[in-house]
């Protein structure tokens, strides 16, 4: 078969709607090939499309002091038949006894050893690449840091912010942040009130988010919203008819500010919040029962809410991958939750997985 | 909507005749209307593209213009409509690439640029990357017709590089 020539932009366009598996496989077509597939320009342009590209969903797990990644394009409306297999990205060898991770955040995803709070790495799995940040000042022997990334979508900038806090006499008003993409990577400091961040961040239009309580306690307080270009932190406070909690998940609904948890009041219900007027502070309630599926469907795992899919679906995960992986769909307008299996992670039987939803795959080099 | 009608002529010399709103797709057709140099009487030309490719852009602009025009209709449209809309035309499309063989994706993804229709492109250049995605290179090559000017170490080592793709 002798195919037309095609021109170059019409091929850059076709490679960038493949996996980043195949771009490293394509690489060794030629050396004019593996130029192009490794040029910024193309890598940018992989990175900008990644919206067009089937959405993934990432697995991370820990094993024998290593961390290991997945990745698998997943289903919209999936029924019980679905099943998924994993692609594996490269392996990372760090011996640390144990991990903190990050949700990912445009392909990277940031890690600590739990028992050292100072040293953190950003990580690309599509690329293998990782970085050790320099080490961040800690208050006291008892200062704890949580992690988030944040991207500044005017200057294109991505952000490591850490959050410190201690509990009395050394409360911490003094953080830090830094720069990802300027080569040198140096902490600065920056001021906010002592808080204790609950959980995972998500980034909507260059504002980051997260949950925060004013202890060490499950009960959230406030979400905190950083500006990640300017890096000012503001607050959205949760009044006490919310009850949000220190497991509630936070999502980017349609660009909206969203939070999913399982309800306090009633077991197996979930709830779901939606940020309708951000300037008033009014937020919507929805409350959904998944008690009549729970036996028959999830049996005794305890779930995590990993987010919404773009066709707003609820995707829970267990916390640890216990005999035959399942991820679990619930529909919010059918009211009607699926279980979908994953194959080929057998072997990481009882070890932690850390799903996150829309994984972006990166090409670009650190 | 007055359906004016506009004739296409392709490199082979077949006619075609197309509604202006469905010929608009194309910005190159567009934009030959816009500065009037189309004669009614007179079929545009068009020399890069031979006639069974020019049936399928055709089918394409048909298609599409009539979505286009749903849409003006029905901007009150629910949700559950769009969607239903949204799924009908992905169904549509799925369909027409299906049965198509990579050298004809290949030259209608040629015609689609030349005849500047970008959502065409987009369809096409998706459908290529599927259809090539779980290739091996060797593969690739031959369909791209890509000449391998590595030293067999040279690739060696490039795939040691990315083994993990190759696994």
């Amino acid at each position: 078969m002798t195919n037309p020539e095609i021109p170059i932009d019409l091929l850059m366009d076709i490679f960038s709607s493949v996996p980043a598996k195949s771009i490293a496989r394509f690489r060794c077509l030629s050396k004019f090939w593996e130029s192009i597939l490794c040029h910024p320009d193309f890598t940018e342009l992989y990175l900008t499309m990644s919206p067009t590209r089937p959405p993934l969903l990432s697995f991370t797990f820990e094993n024998d002091g290593k961390l290991l990644f997945f990745s698998t394009p997943y289903p919209q409306n999936p029924d019980e038949n679905t099943c998924l297999v994993p692609t594996r990205y490269h392996v990372h060898h760090y011996d640390y006894p144990t991990y903190e991770v990050t949700s990912a955040l445009r392909g990277f995803i940031c890690y600590r050893d739990r028992t050292s709070q100072d040293t953190m790495v950003i990580c690309n799995p599509v690329t293998g690449e990782s970085v050790s940040l320099p080490k961040v000042e800690l208050k006291s022997i008892n200062t704890e840091t949580k992690t988030y990334l944040g991207y500044d979508p005017i200057d294109k900038q991505m952000k490591v912010l850490c959050i410190k806090f201690d509990d009395f006499p050394n409360p911490c008003d003094e953080h830090q942040v830094l720069t990802l993409e300027n080569g040198k990577h140096l902490w600065r400091r920056i001021q906010c009130k002592p808080h204790y961040p609950k959980s995972d961040g998500i980034c909507i239009d260059g504002t980051l988010y997260y949950t925060a309580g004013f202890d060490r306690g499950t009960s959230v307080s406030m979400i905190v919203c950083f500006d990640v270009r300017s890096e000012k932190f503001s607050f959205i406070n949760i009044d006490e008819g919310m009850l949000i909690n220190a497991y509630c998940t936070l999502i980017n609904y349609k660009g909206k500010l969203g939070a999913l948890q399982f309800s306090f009041l009633s077991p197996k219900h979930l709830e779901f919040w939606v940020l309708q007027d951000a300037e008033n502070f009014i937020w919507s309630k929805d409350i959904y029962n998944l008690r009549p599926f729970w036996n028959k469907i999830v049996k005794r795992t305890e779930l995590f809410i990993v987010g919404m899919t773009a066709g707003g679906e609820v995707v829970l995960t267990p916390y640890y991958l216990v005999d035959t992986f399942c991820i679990y769909y619930f529909n919010l307008e059918c009211k009607s939750l699926t279980r979908v299996q994953i194959q080929g992670l057998e072997k990481f039987n009882c070890t932690r997985v850390y799903t996150s939803l829309d994984y972006a795959e990166n090409l670009k080099l650190m | 909507m007055s359906s004016n009608m506009i004739m296409l002529k392709s490199s082979d010399g077949a006619s075609f005749e197309i509604e202006e709103a469905a010929a608009r797709k194309s910005k190159i057709i567009a934009n030959m209307i816009e500065v009037e140099c189309v004669d009614e009487d007179k079929a545009i030309p068009l020399q890069n593209v031979t006639g069974n490719i020019l049936a399928l852009v055709i089918e394409y602009c048909n298609k599409h213009i009539v979505d286009d025009d749903d849409d003006v209709a029905t901007e009150e449209a629910s949700e559950e409509e769009e969607e239903a809309k949204k799924k009908k035309v992905d169904d549509w499309e799925a369909e027409f690439m299906n049965s198509m063989s990579l050298e004809t994706m290949f030259e209608l993804l040629l015609a689609a640029n030349y005849l500047n229709i970008k959502s065409l492109i987009d369809l096409v250049c998706q459908t290529i990357a599927n259809n090539i995605k779980d290739k091996t290179p060797e593969e690739v090559r031959k369909i791209f017709s890509i000449e391998n000017d590595f030293t067999p170490e040279e690739e060696e080592e490039i795939r040691k590089e990315n083994a993990w793709a190759f696994g």
